[in-house]
């Protein structure tokens, strides 16, 4: 049965039928095929269901928070920091890309916002300073997947909620390996700066870093305003995305950027992903609800447990799974399908959920910087005018450093699960 | 006569259809913004008065009210705006029949499933009963579960309206509403 809804949902796609729709599809091909033929009322229900949880309120804030940066020009000022910061060492641009979107990644919960808004300036920047316009556009969907690893982040709120984890856990969780893939990154740039000999700059003087970080210090204290607020348990998550959108909102104020049709703007995109998202997950919940019935996860527990009882094993098949899903997938409705099936095995090998949520998180997110379903790379397309086969030949050598820190997490758990455990203590799941 | 004469009357029910949708479009846009803009103003709200230990037991159930609203409300505006997310490269390599194919076959798969959504809407309507907790309203009571699926199905009935449309535009050979990708998950 999985199998006909993996597949058909692959088909659908590739066949150019919008992902939440192909989901549907594939969801009512599936329950055609069930014992629940007779009672298919259950999907709509189940839609309804799915889209009427709380615990994702906070979805829409989070991808709001990054589209008001945007739009009231913060991104500006972030960028000119990291470039004041960072901008003099070796592949200078495109180090200042990367330390800019692990800056950004502190307020937005998605990767768009980056890619979108961050990424015009960048690429801009890039271009002018003599760099190829598909390194640049590698560059910066690859930094961009360094968004939804720090926190805050949509995906790592949809999977606390599949997974029954706190949000906070799973943010503090994607700290430390959001800096690591950050630190990667940048190394790997500097290893190709040499080779390539790429174009260097001035270092900026103590008084342009100052002046910087001064113009972009108020862009700078949002991340510590949001985690802090959630951790010091002020706010819940979803009133941390609030104060997050509020907080953008303040700053187009200080700084005269916030008109209204940016609000308003703002405010459409928001709606619109929002939307999207809601509506996958309740196909997805509808989807949940019969592989739950049919007890499909157990089923798929038990072949792999006949296959290896080998928790490394395990481990390393996990994450060429994870990201092969995640190049024809889109990260939400692949963790849809993925979380609730492949929990009561990690449960069975002992892993622990907040780890394997880095894991998935991470190794779906290489999918946006990889064919056919690099959203991340159609963006770069229309953001930065360069041919999807010259952005997806240049993302390649990018995909070591990525592939390395995947490895490096999922082996070494520590680097996930140390900071939520010495700050929250040791991990119990909520109901 | 040719119906596919550009006076002919398919070409005035796609004028008419067209016209019919993009203010429709307007129309929940706006709602769904709305729905989106007093989620904000309703959560930060709760914040605020929490500092004067002052709160509301009603607004949280609102704004979730809205985020339902917000999200069927939206679904149409989505599609009507080409904003879900579709790859489209494959079948533009493939040549000017895959595109042709698709553009019929597109249409009529998201019909039926639109049109099984509708079809199943009075069975949800109906088992839907009684109030939602703490949603109340200015003129007494608290308003009633059904309320949180009603904008789904008019959504699906707009989308299967929206994807009738496409199929007329193939068949007349008009140009097709190409998606944006400039929409993305969480990812």
């Amino acid at each position: 049965m999985f199998v006909l809804l993996f597949i058909g949902f692959i088909i659908l796609i590739l066949i150019r039928v919008p992902v939440s729709i192909a989901i549907g599809a594939a969801v009512l091909m599936t329950f055609l095929t069930s014992d629940f033929s007779d009672a298919l009322y259950i999907i709509p229900q189940q839609i309804l269901e799915g889209v009427n949880k709380p615990s994702l309120a906070a979805v829409p804030f989070f991808i709001m928070a990054g589209n008001l940066m945007n739009v009231v020009g913060m991104t500006d000022r972030i960028f000119n920091f990291a470039n004041a910061l960072v901008g003099h060492l070796r592949a200078g641009l495109a180090q200042v890309n990367v330390l800019s979107s692990m800056i950004f990644a502190g307020v937005s919960g998605a990767a768009v916002a980056d890619c979108a808004g961050l990424g015009a300036i960048e690429i801009k920047a890039m271009k002018e300073r003599g760099y190829k316009p598909e390194f640049a556009a590698a560059v910066t969907v690859c930094s961009a997947v360094v968004g939804p690893i720090i926190p805050p982040s949509i995906g790592l709120v949809i999977f606390a909620f599949l997974a029954q984890q706190s949000v906070e856990r799973m943010f503090l969780a994607g700290l430390i390996p959001g800096v690591i893939i950050g630190a990667s990154l940048m190394m790997f740039n500097r290893i190709l700066a040499i080779k390539y000999d790429f174009p260097t700059q001035e270092k900026a003087s103590n008084r342009e870093v100052i002046i910087s970080a001064r113009d972009g210090i108020l862009a700078l204290v949002a991340p510590g305003i949001i985690l802090g607020s959630i951790l010091g348990g002020f706010v819940t998550a979803t009133e941390a995305g609030v104060l997050a959108c509020v907080y953008s909102m303040i700053l187009g104020l200080i700084y005269k950027t916030l008109t209204f049709p940016n609000l308003w703007k703002a405010l459409t995109d928001t709606m619109l992903m929002t939307s999207v998202i809601m509506i996958i997950i309740g196909f997805s919940i509808a989807m949940g609800w019969l592989l739950a019935i049919e007890q499909v996860p157990q089923r798929i527990g038990d072949t792999i447990f006949a296959f290896t009882e080998s928790k490394n094993v395990f481990l390393a098949l996990l994450i060429v799974f994870i990201i092969l899903v995640g190049c024809v997938v889109e990260g939400v409705p692949a963790k849809l399908m993925l979380v609730p099936m492949l929990l009561p095995v990690i449960d069975s090998f002992g892993i622990d959920r907040v780890h394997f949520g880095i894991i998935i998180q991470l190794g779906l997110l290489i999918g946006i910087a990889t064919p056919p379903m690099g959203i991340g790379l159609y963006i770069m397309v229309e953001v930065g005018k360069v041919p999807f086969e010259k952005v997806s030949l240049a993302v390649l050598p990018f995909m070591i450093p990525l592939m390395l820190v995947l490895i490096l997490l999922t082996y070494i758990p520590e680097l996930t699960l140390w900071l939520p455990n010495y700050i929250l203590g040791p991990d119990t799941p909520i109901n | 006569m040719n119906d596919k004469n550009q006076n002919g009357p398919l070409h005035s029910v796609v004028h008419y259809l067209d016209l019919f949708l993009d203010k429709s479009c307007f129309v929940f846009l706006l709602i769904a913004n709305l729905c989106l803009g007093l989620m904000l103003v309703g959560t930060f709200a709760t914040i605020f008065l929490r500092l004067f230990t002052i709160s509301f037991y009603w607004i949280w159930p609102w704004t979730m009210q809205f985020f339902v609203w917000m999200s069927f409300f939206g679904f149409f505006v989505v599609y009507r705006l080409g904003k879900d997310i579709v790859v489209d490269f494959l079948v533009f390599k493939l040549g000017p029949k895959a595109v042709l194919i698709t553009r019929y076959l597109v249409p009529i798969l998201i019909m039926i499933i639109m049109g099984f959504i509708l079809k199943e809407m009075p069975v949800i309507l109906s088992s839907q009963v009684g109030v939602i907790d703490g949603v109340i309203t200015p003129w007494g009571g608290e308003l009633e579960r059904y309320t949180l699926s009603i904008p789904l199905g008019i959504s699906c009935l707009l989308i299967f309206l929206n994807s009738f449309l496409e199929l007329i535009k193939a068949y007349l050979g008009l140009p097709e509403t190409l998606p944006s990708h400039s929409s993305e998950l969480e990812s």
